[in-house]
């Protein structure tokens, strides 16, 4: 009984612990890098967590109608090391995102460049093989 | 001193919901994204980042470049209608007041939160709809 209890509790902890290793995936799993995006638009949500960042844009799209991309980045931890802060990027601003599609075809994407509107590039800690620099952990 | 099945079901159940409880605010706070205009086929893109700051909302419409401050906010928590006023710029210079009304609903969804109703923005009238972002 004392058993069933313990190995209760512990699952309970595991799966609650969990959820974020789940959100962790390999690149090629989820985007498909021979499906490359280059896009444009206002920053409407950013959101600071692991393992990943995201961070919202409105594109124009050919039609006039606006979509709104989410876009992985790397961790917080990553993006401090390429030279990101918490300030680097604000909801409003326009920005300028290279990196690859995902293969479901929503829209989502995983960035490997961002254009800041000041001109400035910032690697965005991509999770793509071969994407400069590499993050080392 | 042993730690009862009880209590230790209470902390290990505060350790998980802990995390939980950290990610939740006043439910207008965010960014709102959507349309509004006077008519189906007119409509226009529409930003809204509203903050819950000193037991006030506050926001911005359209934060960036041309960023208009949100200057009044009122709600009513008994119905969840909440009005937004601002000092738009017009079409033909200047700026008219705006003044947005409506009803926040699905209040427990943060995928599908919406806030819908309808303006004024000078004598022009229309409806806007807005989700969480």
């Amino acid at each position: 009984m004392r058993m069933r209890f313990t190995v209760a509790i512990a699952s309970v902890v595991a799966l609650g612990s969990s959820v974020p290793v789940l959100a962790h995936h390999s690149f090629a799993a989820e985007f498909d890098s021979d499906n490359p995006i280059d896009l444009t638009g206002t920053v409407t949500k950013i959101e600071w967590m692991n393992p990943h960042t995201f961070i919202y844009i409105d594109v124009e799209n050919e039609q006039g109608k606006y979509e709104n991309w989410a876009l992985e980045m790397g961790s917080p931890n990553g993006l401090m090391r390429r030279g990101w802060t918490r300030n680097t990027l604000k909801v409003g601003d326009v920005v300028s995102v290279t990196g690859s599609r995902a293969r479901d075809g929503t829209l989502k994407g995983n960035a490997r460049a961002v254009m800041l509107a000041s001109g400035e590039r910032l690697f965005s800690g991509s999770s793509q093989p071969g994407a400069e620099p590499q993050e080392s952990n | 001193m042993r730690l009862s099945r009880f209590g230790f079901c209470v902390l290990a159940g505060l350790a998980v919901a802990g995390p939980l409880v950290a990610q939740t605010g006043h439910p207008v706070k965010g960014s709102w994204l959507g349309y509004w205009g006077p008519s189906e086929s007119e409509r226009h893109r529409i930003l809204l980042v509203l903050d819950w700051e000193n037991r006030e909302i506050t926001g911005t419409i359209n934060p960036g470049p041309n960023a208009v401050p949100v200057d009044r906010t009122e709600i009513d928590y008994s119905t969840w209608v909440l009005t937004i006023e601002a000092d738009m710029p017009v079409a033909s210079g200047g700026t008219a007041r705006y003044v947005a009304t409506g009803k926040i609903e699905n209040l427990g969804s943060w995928v599908n939160r919406r806030y819908s109703g309808t303006y004024r923005h000078g004598d022009e009238t229309g409806t806007f709809l807005v989700t969480l972002n």
